[in-house]
Order: C-alpha cells, then sequence, then structure tokens
C-alpha cells in the first residue's frame, strides 16, 4: 500500500507537466479572415445591435501604465456604446504569454483581441485565428510607411492594428556629464572616452541589463537592422532560417559585436551579467551609473521611478555611419482580431475607435510614441523628438525585412549573444564563446539546431 | 516438499476497514485518472509525430524520430545533466540542512516553536518571489560585499545560485519531516544506551539514523521528484542561461515558445520515464533501510 502510495504520488507530481501538451484536436480552422470594414452594411447594423457584448483582451502589458491606458480607452468605448464590456487578461511575455495563448485557442476559448506582431503568430494566422485587416480603411487612413505596416503584415496582408512604436538608444544622466563636463558623443570613439571619463570620474559608465535577452539584442540592432536594411539584405532572416545563407554571410553581425564589445569595454559593473531591466533602472536612477543603454518602452518606466531632480536625456548610439546615425523602428504595441472569436467585429469597431480616436490618449497614459504621430498638450519634449526623427524619414524599419525571426530564432540569437556578453563583462568563456568570432560560430551552431528541429 | 500454504484471510473487519481506505484515495484517484493520467496517455501518440504549433492541426506521423534525435542531441543531454546536477546538489543540501535544523530544535519550548515557524516561512512563499528576492540578495548583497559577480549571472556558478535558493526554500519543509521521525523515536532506547556506556555520536549513529530512516525516504524521494521537475526557479532568475535550460524548461520551450509540440512531448515522456525510474529505485532503496520502531 505504502509502495503504491508513493507512486501514486510521484504520478500525480511528474505527470502534469506532461499532461500539459497533450489536448484534444484543435478546434476546425475553417473560418472567414476577411476583413469587415470592407464588408456588407448589414454587418454593420448587426454590430451596432444592443445586446451586451464581452470583448476579451489578452496581452502582455504588464506595466501599469500601458493597461491602464488601455483600460482608459476601453472605458470611452464603454460609455460610447454602453452594451460593451471588456475582460482582460496579461501574462509577462518572456514566460506565458504565447503558452496561454495558444492553450486557450487549442482549448476553443477564444479572445476577440489579441496583442502581437504578426510576424511571430504565424501559427495562428495559417490556422485562421487572426482576421485579415488587409484595406480597412482607418488603418489605411492613418498614412503609415511599408516598414510600419510590414511589422503588422505576414504574406503581403495586414494582419494587426498597429499602435505605437518603439526604438532603443542610450539614455544618459544630464547631471552627470555636466559634473564631468562630458558632451553627448557624436562618434564611437567619443562615446568610449565618455565611457573612460566617468568611470574616472567615480561613476560607472553603463548600468547593463544582461540578463535579459532584450537587452543583448537590441545592443546589436543599430547595426544589424540599419546596414542589413542600407545594403538591400530584406532577407537576412529569412535566409538565415532557411538555411541559406550563414551568420558569417553577413558582416553585419561581426561588426554589431566588435562595437558592443568596445562599448562594454573594462566598465562594466559586477551586476552587469544578473541585473534585469528593473535593477538597471535603479542602478541608473540612484546616480551609479552614468548611461543606459534601453528601449522607449522604458521611458514611462522611468519618468515613474525617477526623483523629481533627476534629470536625463536620450541619444542614439553612435556608429560611425557615414550617413549618420539612424534610428531603428518597430511598432510595438500591435493588436489583431481572432475572426473565430464570438463577437470579432465588435472588436474590431473597438480597434477602429482605439486608432481614430484614441492615440492622444494612449500616449498620454504610456508615454510611448504613437505610429500615427499623434501628440497633445501633456506630449513631453522626448517623445517629440523621437516623433520628429520618425517623422523626417531617418529610420530603418524592422518592417523591411521580409520577415521576422521566429521566436526559437531570437531566443537562439539572443543565447549566443548573451553569452558574448557574459565573455565581454566577466572575461569567462561560456559556450565556447570569447570572441566575435566564436560568438558567430556559437550562433550558426544554434541556428543549425533550430534548422534540424524543424525538419524533423 | 514445501507445503502450499493459502493466503492469509483477511477478516470481515480488515475488508471494511480497506474499503473504507480506499473510498478515500477514490476522490483523489478520478481527479488523477481525469485531469492527469488520460491527458497524459493522450499525449502520448504525439510524441511519435512532427506536429509544430499546439494551435495547428497539422501532423505527421514520424516513427521514433523524435526520441532518436533527442537521445543523442548535445542540448537535450545537456539539460538532463544540469537538472541532475541541480537535483543532486539540491536534494542533498536541503536534507542536509533540515536534518541539522531538525536536530537543533526538535525538542519543544517556546523558542523551538518559534524557530520552526519562521524556518518554515520560506516553503510558504512562491518560488518565483523567492527567486526574485534572491537575485536582490546576490546582487545588492552578495555583490556589494564582495566585489564578486552574482552567481546568476556568472557561467559555472549559476546552478549553485539555485541550488542554495531551492534549498533555502525547501529545507524547513524536510526540516519538519525529521523532526517528526526524531519526535518518534523511543527515548528508551537513549536512556539503554546512555546506561551502556554509548555516547552522543553512537547513540546519533546507531540510534537516531537508523529510526529516522523513513523520514529520509519521504524527503529525499519528495526532494527528488520536485528536483527533476524544477521548472519555475531557472524560468524566474536564468532563463537565457545556458545552465537555465533544465529538461522541463526544454520540454516548455519546444512546446510553446519554439512550435515543436512533438518534440517536446517526447522530451517530457522521456523526463517522466527518467522520474518514474529514479523515484521508484530511490524509495526501494531506502525502505529496505527502514527499521521497525
Amino acid at each position: 500500500m505504502k509502495r503504491l502510495s508513493a507512486l501514486l504520488l510521484a504520478l500525480v507530481m511528474l505527470f502534469t507537466m506532461v499532461a500539459c501538451a497533450s489536448d484534444e484536436e484543435a478546434p476546425a480552422t475553417e473560418a472567414a479572415t476577411e476583413a469587415p470594414a470592407t464588408e456588407a452594411t448589414a454587418q454593420e447594423e448587426e454590430v451596432l445591435s444592443d445586446e451586451p457584448v464581452v470583448i476579451h483582451t489578452i496581452h502582455y502589458m504588464v506595466e501599469g501604465n500601458k493597461s491602464a491606458g488601455l483600460e482608459a480607452i476601453q472605458n470611452a468605448f464603454t460609455e460610447k456604446y454602453p452594451n460593451v464590456t471588456f475582460e482582460n487578461s496579461a501574462y509577462s511575455q518572456g514566460t506565458d504569454y504565447f503558452a496561454q495563448l495558444s492553450t486557450a485557442i487549442a482549448s476553443g476559448d477564444m479572445p476577440e483581441i489579441m496583442m502581437g506582431n504578426p510576424g511571430l503568430y504565424t501559427d495562428l494566422i495559417d490556422g485562421g485565428y487572426v482576421m485579415d485587416l488587409t484595406g480597412n480603411e482607418v488603418i489605411e487612413s492613418l498614412g503609415l510607411t511599408q516598414a510600419d505596416m510590414g511589422d503588422v503584415s505576414y504574406n503581403g496582408k495586414w494582419y494587426a492594428f498597429p499602435v505605437d512604436f518603439k526604438t532603443w538608444g542610450v539614455y544618459y544622466n544630464k547631471t552627470i556629464f555636466a559634473e564631468l563636463g562630458l558632451e553627448v558623443p557624436t562618434t564611437h570613439a567619443e562615446l568610449l572616452e565618455v565611457c573612460q571619463a566617468l568611470e574616472d570620474g567615480g561613476y560607472d559608465a553603463w548600468a547593463q541589463w544582461y540578463s535579459d535577452g532584450a537587452s543583448v539584442d537590441i545592443e546589436m540592432r543599430p547595426i544589424v537592422w540599419t546596414k542589413a536594411i542600407q545594403n538591400g539584405d530584406n532577407d537576412m532572416f529569412e535566409k538565415l532560417m532557411n538555411n541559406e545563407a550563414k551568420v558569417a554571410d553577413y558582416p553585419y553581425f561581426a561588426e554589431g559585436l566588435q562595437l558592443w564589445g568596445e562599448r562594454i569595454g573594462d566598465w562594466a559593473r559586477a551586476d552587469a551579467t544578473s541585473n534585469d531591466q528593473s535593477a538597471a533602472n535603479e542602478v541608473f536612477l540612484s546616480g551609479q551609473a552614468g548611461m543606459l543603454y534601453q528601449g522607449t518602452w522604458n521611458y514611462g518606466s522611468l519618468e515613474g521611478l525617477k526623483s523629481e531632480d533627476f534629470d536625463y536625456g536620450f541619444f542614439l548610439v553612435p556608429t560611425d555611419d557615414a550617413e549618420g546615425e539612424v534610428m531603428n523602428v518597430q511598432v510595438d504595441q500591435a493588436f489583431m482580431v481572432n475572426p473565430q472569436a464570438e463577437n470579432a467585429e465588435w472588436a474590431v469597431k473597438f480597434m477602429e475607435f482605439f486608432l481614430s480616436e484614441c492615440m492622444g490618449m494612449w500616449s498620454d497614459y504610456t508615454m510611448q510614441p504613437c505610429i500615427t504621430g499623434a501628440t497633445t498638450e501633456n506630449t513631453t519634449d522626448f517623445l517629440k523628438s523621437i516623433l520628429d526623427v520618425k517623422a523626417s524619414g531617418n529610420s530603418v524599419g524592422y518592417g523591411e525585412f521580409t520577415v521576422p525571426f521566429t521566436s526559437a530564432y531570437t531566443a537562439a540569437y539572443r543565447k549566443a549573444l548573451t553569452a558574448y556578453a557574459v565573455y565581454c563583462c566577466t572575461g569567462v568563456t561560456t559556450d565556447g564563446v570569447n570572441s566575435v568570432e566564436t560568438c558567430i560560430e556559437y550562433m550558426q551552431e544554434l541556428f543549425d539546431e533550430e534548422y534540424a528541429q524543424a525538419n524533423l | 516438499m514445501v507445503k502450499k500454504m493459502n493466503p492469509p484471510r483477511l477478516s470481515r473487519q480488515s475488508t471494511r476497514i480497506h474499503r473504507g481506505n480506499l473510498l478515500f484515495l477514490l476522490p483523489t484517484v478520478v481527479l488523477f485518472t481525469i485531469v492527469v493520467l488520460i491527458p497524459f496517455i493522450q499525449g502520448i501518440p504525439y510524441s511519435f509525430t512532427n506536429w509544430k504549433s499546439i494551435v495547428s492541426v497539422d501532423r505527421e506521423f514520424n516513427g521514433l524520430n523524435n526520441y532518436k534525435y533527442l537521445l543523442t542531441n548535445k542540448y537535450f543531454l545537456e539539460s538532463l545533466g544540469v537538472t541532475f546536477k541541480y537535483t543532486i546538489l539540491y536534494m542533498l543540501s536541503a536534507n542536509i540542512m533540515g536534518l541539522i535544523l531538525a536536530l537543533m530544535i526538535h525538542r519543544s519550548s517556546w523558542f523551538n516553536n518559534i524557530a520552526r515557524t519562521v524556518l518554515f516561512l520560506p516553503f510558504t512563499v512562491s518560488v518565483t518571489a523567492g527567486a526574485i528576492v534572491w537575485s536582490y540578495v546576490y546582487t545588492d548583497v552578495y555583490t556589494y560585499l564582495t566585489g564578486l559577480v552574482s552567481p546568476l549571472g556568472m557561467p559555472g556558478q549559476i546552478v549553485y545560485g539555485m541550488v542554495i535558493i531551492g534549498a533555502w526554500r525547501d529545507m524547513g519543509y524536510t526540516m519538519l519531516i525529521y523532526i517528526a521521525g526524531l519526535q518518534a523515536v523511543p527515548q528508551d532506547y537513549y536512556e539503554a544506551a546512555t546506561v551502556d556506556g554509548a555516547s552522543k555520536w553512537q547513540q546519533f549513529w546507531r540510534i537516531t539514523i537508523p529510526n529516522i530512516v523513513p523520514a529520509f525516504t519521504t524527503n529525499i524521494t519528495l526532494l527528488l521528484a520536485w528536483g527533476l521537475r524544477t521548472f519555475d526557479l531557472p524560468m524566474a532568475v536564468a532563463r537565457n542561461a545556458r545552465e537555465g535550460q533544465f529538461t522541463a524548461v526544454y520540454v516548455y520551450d519546444s512546446i510553446f515558445s519554439n512550435n515543436k509540440a512533438g518534440l517536446g512531448q517526447a522530451a517530457a515522456i522521456i523526463l517522466t520515464v527518467i522520474l518514474l525510474i529514479l523515484t521508484q529505485g530511490v524509495t526501494r532503496f531506502l525502505r529496505r533501510l527502514e527499521v521497525e520502531a
């Protein structure tokens, strides 16, 4: 009996994990995915019926200001259409968002609105769970660039409503810079001098957060994205994933690693490889480090956390590009609509309302630059400057690539970059990475592994 | 010639008691069967397919390809290696710490009662929350005091960093089991041993240890299973590190993040088989060491 109980206990504990992957067959995927905006008026009238409607939204905006912004816009919609209410589910993007979303859909629990850039959710699109929004009048009226639309497209069709965009660069402590008489660097060499001057002045050069895969990724983008697009390698990610090209075929990776490694130099803090985003924010905001390489998604957090007298600025990392620094742009918040959900038409109507009437409100709540360039009297100079650069056209968009890296390739890429960061920060060789060349070899090895798995 | 013996017959009262015991087990068995066992069995066939995304209905039978691939794949084998390394260290440290604490505070007194509660508290904290707290301890205390890189950010030390977190959390639990075991050891044994001139050390090895083997069995079996299926700890503190690629994380990533559900299912089944063999083996071995008190 004791043995039986022990076995039973072990089974309960062990099988639960395995069971998560098994399920009944996913529901049929025959649903139509045409854009309702171009459909007949009868459908429109049906949308405007007074029946109680609940729109379920699943997203990964775990930051308070973003979820608050979404709720404010939902409330405004409910005010206009009192029969419509919302239910939101938020999950962490890095850990369980896609697992929760795909499990919900596989079990027939269909959220109306799903956050995400379609290029990362091609299985959902192929399965008929994402509405084709091609030709949607509201999206068309936004006048977005081809690069912006590329971020929400798949196989030439539009599958999401883009809301805002992100870029990345260096936040710097103006007070420390003024104290040490430092200017914003305009060349790579000047940036390295600033790092040394900060160190000599008793400050750490950087607040780094290399335990988070996103940090190592954005360090590379100013070179990798920009150079690839400038050289017409728009199909770089596609070729790498199809094994038609190797990492070493694109010199941008080596160049990006080289410059990044020089930026790390001998100035890495002891916590550089263990800090996450919030820990690095603390280091930067407490005045321990003069610079923080981060994305614009972090701007709202910095504003919310900083003391009143903390003064900081932002510049694009100098890469010595002959044409001047080019800003990277990627659609950040984007929302897909599930045509198989019960209230999909209402969801489209809500998103159209969001894009056409609430972009200013969204920007005020989230402190993110809207994809439409919308501003209000509350829009900060920081956001205006970001919007100005994008409006000037001096930018390169991720949407200009034919396809984005899938989640699996992104994870592999970031693993190799993390190994490089660890080597540069600690001098410890991990996974054989102790130089630019070995990092590229390791990256290729991981890509080969992904390719082999995909073809089992 | 050996005479054939009839098995002992249960009395009517014993039979009634056994039926009652089985009835108590029934809700758990039914729930377990519906929620875990049946889905698990249903999931086995998927491990023989090239199923990609769990939202997709497209999949083809690919025989043993997934298993062959995994059993020769260095990344999967590495994930097993790092999982075993963590499990062994975590199981040993949580048990040793728990036993030492139990020996220190197993007698009842107001101080010991408070100490037990305090030491058990980490077990009530979620792994993720505890892990995040420890990541701050490493960076804000350890790094500040020593100037060294946090073990969670230093290759070669990440597993040890996680072992400390896991052992810190679960040593209170093992301590309670050991205290229960220690309190069940008859005092007569110690008194007789003292009269016979046995030293404290001899009493510990000859009386205490043999009599608390059932507690060892419980603690080692449980922590072995917990260690091998560890998932949330590396997800919280070493998501992007190779040493954080435990087998459970490999399973999760394959199924959800990487859209290789068939492969992930095969990895999960391999892990389950290993877990069953190990836990059964360890339990059987320890049961043999148990003595009747």
